[in-house]
C-alpha cells in the first residue's frame, strides 16, 4: 500500500512541479510582440530533469505523513525506498541522454520601438524583420554610467546565440544580451529563500546527470546514496509529539544537504588541496552526502529511541 | 489559561507580528553598514528596512501564528476518556470567527503593503542617496579649506549641514571656515528668501496690475507705479486706466529726478529705469544681472530688492541657475530615466536622463541626452548637463547667479533643424510620469495606484507593458494568497497538531525551523501563481487571464475551505485520537 500510495503521490507532484518547471523554462525565452511563440513541450526535456528529484521527495514525505500510525511494515519501507531508487536512478539516466532542445528555441528578446534594460545598459531596437527576426534595424545602445554623449546609434545589427542571445552590431562589436530575456527576467525570477533551494537542487541535477552518463558504478552508488538520505530523513517522523514539526525538520534537513552538497560540489577541488592534499580517496560531494546520511540515521534513531512514541511504549 | 480560540489567535498573532518586527529590527541591528549608509541616518535605516521586512515577510508570519493557534495551542478540554476530545467541537464552533478575523487582517495587510511599502523604498533609497551625496560635501569643504577657497568651503559645508543638520564634525567645519572669512572678508549680506518666495509666487492678472499701479500711485511710490501700470498695459492690449497710470507716474518721476550733482543718485536711478525697461522689453535675464550688480552697491534700496525678486523670477522662467541646479540634483531623485519622447511614422526621439529631482523650487535633470532618428539616421543629437522643467519643456541653458559671463548651453552634437524652442527640449510625455520610466525593475517598488496609473501610457513611452501588468495581476493576487495560505495553515496546523497534552519544547526550540520552512512554503505558493498568471497572461491576453486568475483564486479559495469543513466535520480525528490513545 505505501509503495502504491508512493507511486500515486510521486506521480501527482511531478506532473504539479512538470507543469511550473515548464513555464518557468517557457518564460526565459518569451518575446511577446515577436511570433516566436514556443511550445511548452519544447522545454520538456530541460523541466524533466528539474523534477525528478522534487517528485520523488514529495511523494516519499505525503506518503509517510498520510499514515497516522508511526509503524510500518519494514517490507512495505523497503519497497517504497527500491521504487524511490528505481525512479531516481532511472529517471536521471533518462533525462540526461534527452537532446535539451536549446537550438530549436525560437528567441527574439528585443521588440520593435521598445527599449530594453540589460545588465550593461539600455538597447532600444526600432524595427525587426519581418522575414528573419534575426536582423534588427535601428538600434540605438546606451551603457551603463557612459558619459555624455552615452546613445550610440547603429543602423542595424543581428541577433546570435539562439537560447544565450548575443547582438552583432555590424562594426565588429557584440554585445552579450544579459540577464537573457530583459523584459521579463525579473517577471520569472524567484525571491531568494526559493531561489537558493532551487539553485542548489539544480546543482544536485547536474551531479547526478553527468555522473549517470560518466562512470555507471558511480551513478549506481551515488543513487544509493541519495535514496539512503531521502529514507534517513523520514526517521524524524514522530521524533516529536507534533507531526507538523517532524514534517518541518525533515524538510529543513533536505535544504541543509542539498546546501551542503553544493557547496561541496562547487569547492570540490579547495576541499581535495586542503584535506587530502589533491588526492581525494573518492567522489567529495557523494562522500559528504554519505556522511550526512550516516548522521541523521544516527540521530533519527536516537530520536526513535527517546522520542513520544518510545515514552508511550515504556509507559505501557 | 482557559482561552478561547479567537481570544487565543488575536494575542498569539499579535505575538508573532511583535517577535517578527522585534527579530528584523535586531537582524538589520546587526546588518547595518557604515561603509554604506552613514552613521547618522542608523535609526532611520533600521526602522524603515524592520518595516519593509516585516511586510515582506507578513504572509510567513501570520501562518506560523495560524499553525502555533491551531497546532500547539488549541483550547483542550480534559475528560476521563482523553485530554482531546472536544476540540473537534471547538475548532468547528470558532473557526467561522478566526475566517472573519483573517478576512480583516487581509484587508490590512494589502493597504499596509501598497501604501507603506512604496513609501519605505523610497526612505532606504534617499538613505543611501544622502549617505553618498554629504560624504562628497564634507570631503568638498575639506578640500575647500585646505586650498583656501573659503566660499567654496563655506558653501559646501552649509549643503552639508542641511543634510546632516547637528552634526558635529560639519558644525566644527563651518565655525573655522566662518570665523577665516571673517578674519579676511567682511559679512555678506544673506539673502531674503521669503521675499524670493513671495516673488516666485507672483503671477499678475491685468487687474491685480492695475490695482498695484493705482496703489503704488497713492502711496506716491512713482517708479513701482509705472512699472505696474505697464505691465497692466500689455496684459490688457490697452487701457486708458494703465495708460493714464503710467503717464502721471512718469511725469512725477520726471520731476523727481535727482540733479546733476548728486551723481550716485541719478546714476541709480537711470540704472533702475534701465532694468525696468529691459524687463518691460522681455529681457529679464539682463535685467536680472543689472538689478543683482545694484543690489550689491544699494543693497536697502527697496526698487532694487523688489525688481531683483521680479527679475530673478521671470529669469526662472526662460533658465535657470546652474548653482540652484547644482544644489537641487544633490537630493535624492530617480536615476537613469529613459523614453521615447516621440514616435511617428518616419521618425523617433529617445530621450534619457542621468537623474531627476522634484523640490519646492522646481523639478531639475542631470545629464540630459535626446537623439532624434529615422530609418536614415541620426537627425538630432543634444546633451546638456543640467536642466530644469519649466511648463512642457525643459530648458537646457543655464546661467550663472553672479556672473553674466558664466553660461551653459545645450550641446547640438548633430542637427538638421533647430528645435521650436531654442535650447529647450519639449517634453512629449506627462512629466509626472518620468519617475516610473526606468525599466521593469522598478516596479516592484511602485504602489499598485501608481502601476495602474502607468499601465494604459507605459507602451507609448517605449516600454513594454506585459511586465508591468503582470507586476499589476500578482498584487491583486498577494492578497488572496494571504488568505488562502492562512487557510491552508488552518488546516495543516489542526490535521498534524500535536497529539499529546505536553507543550512541544521541540517546536520553540526549532522555532527558527518553523518560520524558515513555512516562508519557504508561502514564497512557493506566490511563485507558482506569479508563473501561472504570467503564463496564462502572455499566452492567452488579458480578458482570458482576468477570467482563469479569478477561476483559480476562487476554486483555491473553496478547496481551502472545503479542507476545513472536512477536519471540522471530527471524522478524521476520531481514529486518531483513538490511535494516539491507544
Amino acid at each position: 500500500m505505501p509503495l502504491l500510495k508512493f507511486i500515486l503521490l510521486g506521480l501527482l507532484s511531478a506532473f504539479i512541479f512538470l507543469a511550473f518547471a515548464l513555464i518557468f523554462s517557457w518564460g526565459r525565452w518569451i518575446s511577446p510582440s515577436i511570433e516566436t511563440a514556443n511550445s511548452l513541450l519544447l522545454f520538456l526535456p530541460a523541466a524533466a530533469g528539474r523534477i525528478i528529484l522534487p517528485s520523488v521527495t514529495s511523494g516519499l514525505l505525503f506518503t509517510y505523513f498520510s499514515y497516522r500510525n508511526n509503524r510500518m511494515n519494514p517490507a512495505a519501507v523497503i519497497l517504497t525506498a527500491g521504487a524511490a531508487f528505481a525512479v531516481l536512478f532511472f529517471g536521471y539516466r533518462f533525462t540526461a541522454a534527452m537532446t535539451y532542445n536549446q537550438d530549436a528555441v525560437a528567441f527574439q528578446p528585443f521588440n520593435e520601438r521598445k527599449l530594453h534594460s540589460t545588465d550593461t545598459g539600455i538597447i532600444y531596437t526600432d524595427r525587426i524583420d519581418a522575414e528573419d527576426s534575426s536582423a534588427i534595424d535601428g538600434i540605438i545602445v546606451r551603457k551603463t554610467d557612459s558619459d555624455l554623449p552615452g546613445f550610440k546609434y547603429y543602423e542595424e545589427g543581428r541577433l546570435t546565440g539562439g537560447a544565450e542571445p548575443a547582438l552583432n552590431l555590424g562594426d565588429g562589436r557584440t554585445i552579450d544580451v544579459r540577464p537573457s530575456n530583459p523584459v521579463f527576467n525579473s517577471t520569472f525570477s524567484a525571491e531568494s529563500l526559493l531561489s537558493g533551494f532551487t539553485a542548489d537542487i539544480e546543482l544536485l541535477n547536474i551531479v547526478m546527470k553527468k555522473s549517470a552518463v560518466s562512470d555507471e558504478i558511480q551513478y549506481l552508488v551515488l543513487t544509493a546514496v541519495l535514496t539512503s538520505f531521502l529514507m534517513a530523513c523520514l526517521l524524524f517522523r514522530g521524533a516529536t509529539v507534533w507531526p507538523l514539526l517532524d514534517f518541518m525538520i525533515i524538510l529543513a534537513l533536505h535544504r541543509l544537504v542539498f546546501y551542503l552538497f553544493a557547496f561541496v560540489s562547487n569547492e570540490t577541488d579547495f576541499i581535495s588541496e586542503t584535506l587530502f592534499g589533491g588526492t581525494a580517496p573518492g567522489n567529495i560531494p557523494m562522500l559528504s552526502l554519505a556522511a550526512c546520511t550516516v548522521l541523521i540515521v544516527l540521530f533519527g534513531m536516537l530520536s526513535k529511541a527517546l522520542g513520544p512514541n518510545a515514552r508511550s511504549r515504556r509507559t505501557a | 489559561m482557559n482561552l478561547k480560540i479567537p481570544a487565543r489567535f488575536l494575542i498569539i498573532t499579535a505575538a508573532s507580528y511583535i517577535i517578527a518586527f522585534l527579530f528584523f529590527l535586531i537582524l538589520n541591528n546587526f546588518k547595518f553598514a557604515p561603509r554604506d549608509i552613514d552613521i547618522y541616518f542608523r535609526s532611520g535605516w533600521i526602522i524603515y528596512n524592520t518595516m519593509l521586512q516585516f511586510f515582506n515577510y507578513l504572509i510567513p508570519v501570520q501562518a506560523v501564528a495560524i499553525i502555533f493557534t491551531f497546532s500547539v495551542f488549541y483550547p483542550e478540554a480534559r475528560s476521563a476518556s482523553g485530554f482531546d476530545m472536544l476540540t473537534t467541537r471547538v475548532f468547528s464552533k470558532f473557526v467561522t470567527i478566526i475566517i472573519i478575523i483573517l478576512l480583516s487582517l487581509t484587508a490590512l495587510f494589502f493597504v499596509g503593503n501598497e501604501i507603506f511599502k512604496p513609501r519605505l523604498h523610497r526612505n532606504i533609497d534617499n538613505y543611501t542617496h544622502l549617505t553618498k551625496t554629504s560624504r562628497a560635501y564634507l570631503e568638498q569643504a575639506r578640500a575647500a579649506a585646505d586650498d583656501g577657497r573659503l566660499f567654496d568651503a563655506e558653501e559646501a559645508v552649509r549643503r552639508y549641514l542641511a543634510i546632516k543638520e547637528d552634526d558635529a564634525d560639519g558644525l566644527t567645519l563651518l565655525r573655522a571656515v566662518e570665523a577665516r572669512i571673517e578674519n579676511q572678508y567682511s559679512a555678506k549680506s544673506i539673502e531674503d528668501e521669503e521675499s524670493a518666495d513671495y516673488a516666485d509666487n507672483l503671477d499678475l492678472s491685468y487687474d491685480d496690475a492695475l490695482r498695484l499701479a493705482r496703489h503704488y500711485l497713492d502711496i506716491e511710490d512713482y517708479y513701482s507705479a509705472y512699472y505696474y501700470a505697464q505691465i497692466a498695459s500689455g496684459l490688457s492690449g490697452s487701457s486708458a486706466e494703465s495708460g493714464s497710470i503710467s503717464t502721471r507716474a512718469w511725469t512725477a518721476l520726471s520731476r523727481t529726478e535727482p540733479s546733476k550733482e548728486d551723481e550716485e543718485e541719478f546714476r541709480l536711478f537711470s540704472e533702475k529705469k534701465r532694468g525696468t525697461e529691459l524687463l518691460l522689453a522681455g529681457k529679464p535675464i539682463d535685467a536680472y544681472y543689472l538689478f543683482n550688480q545694484l543690489n550689491v552697491d544699494h543693497p536697502e534700496d527697496p526698487d532694487v530688492l523688489k525688481y531683483l525678486d521680479e527679475s530673478r523670477r521671470k529669469t526662472r522662467e526662460l533658465t535657470y541657475f546652474t548653482g540652484e541646479a547644482e544644489e537641487a540634483l544633490n537630493f535624492p531623485g530617480i536615476n537613469d530615466i529613459a523614453f521615447l519622447n516621440s514616435t511617428d511614422e518616419f521618425e523617433r526621439e529617445l530621450v534619457y536622463f542621468g537623474k531627476m529631482v522634484t523640490i519646492p523650487s522646481g523639478t531639475y535633470f542631470r545629464n540630459i541626452e535626446a537623439i532624434r532618428f529615422d530609418g536614415t539616421g541620426v537627425n538630432r543629437h543634444i546633451i546638456a548637463e543640467y536642466g530644469k522643467l519649466s511648463g512642457d519643456h525643459i530648458v537646457l541653458n543655464g546661467i550663472d547667479r553672479e556672473n553674466s559671463n558664466l553660461k551653459i548651453y545645450p550641446e547640438y552634437l548633430q542637427t538638421d533643424s533647430m528645435p521650436e524652442l531654442y535650447n529647450t527640449l519639449k517634453l512629449n510625455v506627462e512629466w509626472t510620469h518620468l519617475s516610473g520610466l526606468g525599466g521593469s525593475d522598478i516596479y516592484h517598488k511602485m504602489s499598485l495606484i501608481d502601476l495602474i496609473e502607468y499601465e494604459p501610457v507605459i507602451s507609448g513611452y517605449g516600454w513594454m507593458v506585459e511586465p508591468l501588468y503582470i507586476e499589476i495581476i500578482t498584487r491583486i493576487l498577494n492578497p488572496c494568497g494571504f488568505i488562502i495560505l492562512s487557510l491552508a495553515a488552518i488546516a495543516l496546523g489542526w490535521k498534524y497538531r500535536r497529539f499529546s497534552g505536553r507543550v512541544p519544547v521541540a517546536g520553540f526550540i526549532l522555532l527558527p525551523v518553523v518560520v524558515y520552512i513555512t516562508a519557504l512554503f508561502c514564497e512557493t505558493y506566490l511563485y507558482a501563481m506569479r508563473l501561472l498568471c504570467s503564463w496564462i497572461f502572455l499566452s492567452f491576453g488579458k480578458p482570458a487571464a482576468i477570467s482563469l486568475l479569478a477561476a483559480s483564486q476562487i476554486i483555491l479559495l473553496l478547496s481551502a475551505f472545503l479542507l476545513i469543513a472536512g477536519l471540522s466535520s471530527g471524522s478524521m480525528d476520531n481514529s486518531r485520537e483513538s490511535g494516539s490513545a491507544a
